[in-house]
Order: structure tokens, then C-alpha cells, then sequence
């Protein structure tokens, strides 16, 4: 089922409401328990936690609009399992993974999996809502320059992708999931909790044959079966891509390295 | 898992070349090739790790990119002009160009292209291009996600001390030149 099929007009413009104990945040290891029984009060203003971690559970309310200003809403996705990927025009490294992110779309929706795009690239123009379409593959249409976004929709047309863009246009739930690059996959069982972050597979090049690893598939495979899924333990890979094009970037201290 | 090592030295000196390594080979290797112009050299992991470890006991910045990634391209004035008082007192800077990275992009295409891109932007440090498709081992041994740019601020010691993942200002470098020049 696509997102799009559960629409939800709660909002004419991007929302999030971080309820209080709603994002568990304790950590990768081990993985926070989900939060469903959870009798804390509700503190609407509470700033922390503000970060989804794998293994935590998401029970926050949050709506993006989309590219034609249909807003969608977490409610619509309970019990379901969804696919949330950091996507970008521009980026030559989603290109190169495009082809086949587009065919598990479509064939996992099918399945009931809900695919949930996500443009945060507000630092590069490519959320122009207007103008000339730089960098996508195709010109925009007189009816897609017309329309907000004509960059998104041309490529969108000229790759003849399946998706639901939402714009993230305060990278709120890129900072919510620590979403790095483009493309950045963050896969969330039937409960809301994280139980798979990184990597499409780790064959961008095609080059591997039988050695390639489908992590994604195989995360869609194992959740959507129900023996499986009860034995499975959440995993990540490193994301690898175009950086998420934020107002500022940000830094850390490195985790290990040296010379 | 063979791996490749090539060096393309051109403004004097050269690294030891070393066999071996992380990653998967992005073509059979070649004798090292020289181009008029910028230095740039290609190496794989193990040639970056030698880079670096060579340059122990002086500070360094290293600053990942590629020529399709517009905000690294966009750094690089900022980035050459923000370090030269930390050059001009004995740090180093060096550039790594991810570009194979995206697919459609091979050492034989980009390289030849890579010393006008650069003394275009008026770079004038070492860089490198990485031969490897693959830069999940590059982010396992350095530290960081490969998300392009980003600078590692390594001091003295070899010590990483700062990773600026995304694109940076002038006073940013500054700040990571002076973090690399403090070192832990």
C-alpha cells in the first residue's frame, strides 16, 4: 500500500510533534524496548530526545507534505512496515542506485510495504519551488514548471520513479533520524521501531554477482515474514551517498581512525 | 581480492607504491603515468593510509570530494584560502577526489581531467584520487561516513581530532586547522 493511499489533511504545512518518551533514544545497543505501555505524561514542549536510533520506537506524530501539498501523516502508517529514504536529484550516487531502489518500490509495495521518499536537500536549490529545472534528466513539462518543485517532477517523469516525494523543507526528520546521505534507508517494522538503517545493497556498480549483499530486500524479506521477523535483530550499515545538503553542516568527534 | 595501487606523480615527488589492500580494484594496474599540471596521484586504500601516515608529525587536514559533488566543489576557494596561514606554518592539506564513487566514473576519464579542475580553483595542495569504488572500508579505517565532502582534522600525533562532515566555510577550516595543529 503507498502512502498516498492514506493521506492525511490534519495540516497545510509541515508539522512535528515530538511527544514526551515517544522517541526512545537509549542508544544502539541494546535496543531501546518499544514504548507502546508507556504511562509518562505528555510534555508537548519537551526538547530531548529528539534523535531515532536503531532499535528505538517511533511514536511521534509527524507530517510532511508532499510535492503537491497533500500532507502524510505517521498516523496512516501504523502497523505497517516502512521504507524511509533520504533521495536526492542531483546526486550521482542515488542515480546509480536509482534503477533498482525503483524496482523494490514497486515490487514491496505490492507486498503491503509502504515507501516513504524523502527530499531534504534544502541547501542546494533543488526544493526550488519554481524556476528552471537544474540537473534533472529531462526538461520540465509546461505543465510541471508550472507546478512547485519542476525539478523533482521532471526527473520523476524522465525516470518514470514510482515515488511519493516529500519535502523535509526544515530537515526536521532528517535530524530526527540522523540522515546523512543521499540515498540513506531507514526501514521500520509493523511496531514503528527502527530495525534496519544504510546501505540499498553493497553492489552500487553491479559488479559482485551472487557475493553482492541486498540488505534491503533481504530486510523487507525477513519482516515480511512472520516467523522470520520475530527472530530478527536489528542491523545497520554505513550510509554511503551525497551529503543531505543542510542549511550548515555539522560536526563530530570521530569515532576511531588515526595513522 | 586484488587491489591497485597507481601512482601519477607530477610535481616532484612520489609514494612508495604498495600491493594490496581494501576495496575492489576499478581497473588492472597501469605503470605510473605522468600529466602536466597539478600533482595528483591515485591510490587505494592502502596508498591513502601511506599518504597519511608519511605526513606524521606535522598537522593535517584531509579534505574528501569529487568534481560532481557541488558543495565540495563550492568549498575549495574557502578551503585553499582559510588554510594557508596553517600551511604557511607547516601544516598540510590534502584533497582526495571520491569521484568513482558514482558510477560512470573511471581513473582513465577522470584523471586526465583533475590537474585543470583543480589549478582552475587555484589548488594548490596535494590531492589524490581514490581508485576504489568502494569507500565503506574507507570509512571503516578513517572513521567517518562517506558523505561527501568532509574533512578529517588529523593532528601530529596521527590522532584524528575533528571529522566536518557536509560543507564547510572559511572560519570552519580555520577552526579544523587550528583543532589539527593543537592535535588530541
Amino acid at each position: 500500500m503507498r502512502l498516498d493511499m492514506n493521506r492525511s489533511f490534519l495540516s497545510s504545512t509541515l508539522t512535528l510533534f515530538l511527544l514526551a518518551a515517544s522517541v526512545a533514544a537509549q542508544g544502539v545497543e541494546p535496543p531501546a524496548p518499544p514504548n507502546v505501555q508507556d504511562p509518562q505524561p505528555q510534555q508537548e514542549e519537551r526538547q530531548e530526545p529528539q534523535v531515532v536510533r536503531l532499535g528505538d520506537t517511533v511514536r511521534a506524530t509527524i507530517t510532511l507534505t508532499d510535492i503537491d501539498g497533500i500532507d502524510h501523516s505517521t498516523e496512516d502508517l501504523a502497523g505497517k512496515i516502512v521504507v524511509v529514504n533520504f533521495w536526492s536529484t542531483r546526486c550521482p550516487i542515488m542515480r546509480g542506485w536509482e534503477s533498482r531502489y525503483a524496482a523494490i518500490h514497486r515490487e514491496y509495495a505490492e507486498r503491503g510495504v509502504v515507501f516513504v521518499t524523502i527530499n531534504a536537500n534544502v541547501g542546494n536549490g533543488e526544493l526550488q519551488r519554481e524556476g528552471a529545472a537544474r540537473g534533472a534528466p529531462a526538461e520540465p513539462t509546461e505543465a510541471e514548471a508550472k507546478q512547485p518543485y519542476p525539478e523533482i517532477r521532471a526527473y520523476l517523469r524522465a525516470n518514470e520513479l514510482p515515488y511519493t516525494v516529500l519535502v523535509d523543507a526544515e530537515c526536521k526528520v532528517a535530524d530526527l533520524l540522523q540522515a546523512k546521505t543521499t540515498p540513506d534507508i531507514f526501514v521500520f517494522d509493523g511496531t514503528g521501531k527502527l530495525v534496519y538503517r544504510g546501505l540499498i545493497d553493497d553492489d552500487l556498480r553491479q559488479q559482485k554477482g551472487e557475493k553482492a549483499k541486498h540488505y534491503l530486500r533481504d530486510v523487507l524479506d525477513v519482516l515480511l515474514d512472520e516467523q522470520k521477523a520475530k527472530e530478527f535483530e536489528p542491523f545497520e550499515t554505513r550510509p554511503e551517498g551525497c551529503s543531505i545538503k543542510r542549511p550548515a553542516g555539522e560536526a563530530r568527534r570521530p569515532r576511531r581512525g588515526g595513522r | 581480492m586484488v587491489s591497485s595501487l597507481r601512482t601519477v606523480a607530477t610535481a616532484g615527488a612520489s609514494l612508495a607504491l604498495l600491493l594490496g589492500g581494501c576495496g575492489e580494484p576499478n581497473a588492472p594496474v597501469s605503470a605510473p603515468r605522468s600529466i602536466a599540471g597539478a600533482a595528483v596521484e591515485v591510490v587505494d586504500l592502502q596508498g591513502l593510509e601511506a599518504f597519511v601516515h608519511a605526513r606524521k608529525g606535522r598537522p593535517l587536514l584531509v579534505n574528501f570530494w569529487a568534481t560532481w559533488c557541488g558543495p565540495c566543489v563550492a568549498e575549495l576557494p574557502e578551503l585553499v584560502a582559510a588554510t594557508r596561514p596553517f600551511r604557511a606554518a607547516g601544516g598540510e592539506v590534502a584533497g582526495v577526489c571520491l569521484d568513482l564513487m558514482a558510477p560512470g566514473y573511471e581513473v582513465d576519464t577522470v584523471l586526465p581531467k583533475l590537474p585543470a579542475f583543480l589549478a582552475a580553483r587555484g589548488i594548490d595542495y596535494a590531492n589524490l584520487l581514490f581508485s576504489e569504488y568502494e569507500c565503506g572500508p574507507l570509512g571503516d579505517r578513517f572513521g567517518f561516513d562517506p558523505v561527501l565532502p568532509v574533512t578529517l582534522a588529523i593532528g601530529a600525533s596521527g590522532e584524528i581530532v575533528e571529522i566536518h562532515e557536509g560543507r564547510a566555510d572559511a572560519a570552519r577550516f580555520a577552526a579544523l586547522a587550528e583543532r589539527a595543529r593543537q592535535g588530541s
